[in-house]
């Protein structure tokens, strides 16, 4: 029994060994798992489509992302991300006070449409004040008006192939070596349709203001605020994200974010 | 009590030891092979093992830690045949060096996990059997821990390292907590901000919390990440990855988040079947009784080694399982803006998203205490004893008459 005691002791030196490994490994060991292409990294992206597929199942296709009441509105929303887009096209319709802005819906559909801001305007509005998330950890109230991109798809028609809309911006990323990439966005159909998506153009009363996204910025409620895309010119319906930036279904799923961001 | 008389649990049949024996020695003998082939090729044609996907080579510190493991599993494997215990124990060393090897290789492939899991394999055979047939012998070497506490035990302890770190990345994104639903920028509702400030002596960091400045330089705030000034909150050495990358956080945050969960569910459904949860985790009146006399106990460093746990122990783990995990786990899908269209009422009863995410922080700093408090207890109150309890699930009971 004395000999097997030893061995504990051995064996308690080398669990301290190991642990101290663990400790140092908080240094740089794990940085591997940064690779965007690392196999085990896209082993561990497995638990995000779990999370999107256990979030569908218990909230279901209608559940609404909570709204406050006015008084809750206690500071402007925070801009964040692009604030002012430098694209011609875009400075040029800012210019112009968005009187040529178009926002088309193309892709996967029966009639390729496009509205003016005034034709959006004009059509049945919804108002709601919910939370603002930052996939950065902050929070921010606010009121969004605008009309629900829903029945606009449906006046299009989307054919039946077509599972996800993508959803392209004026303003760019980036920039320095890698040069400068378009911002897009994309949800499934069941966030473009859902009661609470709205091609907002209005701001806690006020006509949305550039910083947050003028002239409309699409709100998918039930996420994180990198999928509420700003200054959106064209919803595309789609079957796959091959073929848009790197094939992930949007500027920040590209650079190693969750696509779904709903959590 | 009746399983202190040398009787075995029932699902712990007694086996003939040479069985165990060839077997420990058998399979910490394969892991031997394969991890010293392994570790041969790495040495001398690593371009032989590109096509297994192993494109990295190997520095002298590496390759020696990857031979010194097959070592020992061959020793343990060797030794197994003659000394069950023994042999297991040094097999479990040659483990504890791949697995330092891998993380110095920063790889985790299946071609290194062969090797691994036959010598995992090896030595818990060996130790196990060893402590089987000895506790026929010996009336206080008693099974404590069954192989679902035991599994999950070690799964947690991976999981939450892997939560901690990359939880501290995704705060570095936003080094502040507050209280209420959103983030006060026109007004101020945080009780905690990290942020670092140029003085003319150059960058110092500072932690404000509660309205109380404190001088953190070097650790929140401003710190070294090998030799470069960086200014993240936490520090690089305590972050996954070690730079600022929040996507890279979330994905490993979340992995290990589902691995946490699914495992908590196991052991529940086992605890309860099994009796554990009442016996040993759920406190009751007698074990609150006893609290001040256990807590003297402590003080004077007199540990009692039972079937079950001190009321002190039941408090902690009761504390951990009743509250901490269930508030962790809880305040975190808080966060989740799907989830507050799925259970509305959640975020509510934590007072609002930030509220939550502020607990979400707080409980993270009680699982470091605890997790300090329960290296330090298995320290002082025996680690051979305690370690091999979460190993080979074998206890050496004792009395208070019998610790003087």
């Amino acid at each position: 029994m004395s000999r097997l005691i030893v061995s504990r002791r051995k064996f308690l030196t080398a669990s301290a060994a190991g642990a101290s490994g663990l400790i140092l490994a908080g240094c740089d060991q794990f940085d591997f798992l940064g690779q965007r292409d690392h196999p085990a990294r896209d082993f561990l992206e497995r638990a995000n489509t779990l999370t999107y597929q256990v979030q569908r199942l218990m909230a279901g296709e209608q559940a609404l992302a909570r709204t406050y009441a006015e008084s809750e509105i206690r500071q402007p929303q925070r801009p964040n991300g692009s604030v002012d887009p430098t694209t011609p096209d875009y400075v040029a319709l800012r210019d112009g006070g968005f009187a040529d802005y178009r926002l088309r819906i193309t892709g996967l559909v029966e009639r390729e449409l496009s509205f003016s801001l005034d034709e959006l305007r004009n059509m049945p509005g919804q108002s709601q004040i919910t939370r603002h998330d930052c996939v950065e950890g902050w929070s921010c109230i606010a009121k969004w008006s605008g009309t629900r991109l829903g029945p606009l798809l449906d006046q299009a028609g989307v054919k039946p192939a077509a599972r996800f809309c993508v959803y392209h911006c004026y303003d760019v990323m980036g920039g320095g070596l890698a040069g400068t990439e378009p911002y897009y966005e994309s949800s499934d159909l069941i966030d473009a349709y859902h009661p609470q998506t709205i091609l907002a153009y209005g701001l806690n009363n006020e006509v949305l203001p550039v910083s947050n996204g003028a002239p409309v910025r699409l709100r998918i409620e039930r996420a994180l605020g990198y999928k509420q895309p700003k200054y959106l010119h064209t919803v595309e319906l789609v079957d796959s994200f091959a073929g848009f930036g790197q094939g992930q279904g949007g500027y920040w799923p590209d650079h190693g974010y969750d696509w779904y961001g709903g959590i | 009590m009746a399983i202190a008389e040398g009787t075995l649990p029932a699902d712990m049949p007694p086996r003939a030891a040479p069985a165990a024996r060839a077997t420990a020695a058998g399979l910490s003998l394969v892991g031997a092979v394969t991890g010293g082939a392994f570790t041969l090729f790495l040495f001398t044609a690593p371009d032989l093992l590109v096509p297994l996907g192993i494109v990295r080579p190997a520095d002298a510190v590496i390759v020696s830690l990857f031979a010194a493991a097959a070592v020992f599993m061959a020793l343990g494997g060797v030794v197994a045949l003659a000394r069950l215990g023994l042999g297991g124990a040094i097999a479990l060393i040659g483990v504890l060096f791949w697995l330092a090897a891998c993380i110095a290789f920063k790889s985790f492939g299946w071609l290194l996990a062969v090797p691994l899991g036959f010598a995992v394999l090896g030595a818990l055979t060996g130790m196990i059997g060893n402590d089987r047939v000895a506790s026929q012998a010996d009336p206080r070497l008693i099974y404590r821990q069954d192989v679902m506490t035991r599994l999950t035990h070690w799964v947690w302890a991976v999981a939450m390292f892997f939560l901690l770190l990359s939880g501290l990345q995704i705060f570095n994104a936003r080094p502040n907590l507050y209280i209420g639903q959103e983030s006060g920028f026109a007004y101020q509702n945080s009780i905690l901000d990290i942020y670092a400030l140029n003085r003319e002596g150059g960058p110092i960091g500072q932690t404000k919390l509660f309205g109380t400045t404190f001088d953190t330089t070097g650790v929140l705030g401003v710190s070294d990440n090998n030799g470069r000034v960086s200014f993240t909150a936490f520090p690089g050495w305590a972050t996954i990855p070690s730079y600022r990358d929040l996507g890279t956080g979330r994905v490993v945050h979340f992995f290990f988040a589902w691995i946490l969960v699914g495992t908590l569910l196991m052991w529940l459904v086992n605890a309860i079947s099994s009796g554990h949860l009442w016996r040993d985790i759920v406190l009751k009146p007698r074990d609150i009784r006893g609290l001040p006399r256990d807590i003297w106990d402590h003080v004077r460093l007199r540990f009692t080694h039972g079937r079950s746990y001190t009321p002190l122990q039941k408090v902690a783990y009761f504390g951990v399982f009743a509250v901490a995990f269930p508030l962790i786990i809880l305040t975190g899908l808080s966060m989740s803006p799907g989830m507050n269209a799925a259970w509305p009422w959640l975020t509510e009863i934590f007072g609002g998203r930030q509220t939550a995410r502020t607990i979400h922080f707080f409980t993270m700093l009680a699982f470091v205490l605890f997790f300090i408090v329960h290296i330090a207890m298995v320290v002082l109150a025996g680690p051979f004893n305690e370690l091999r309890s979460m190993i080979t699930g074998y206890y050496r009971t004792s009395t208070h008459g019998e610790e003087k």
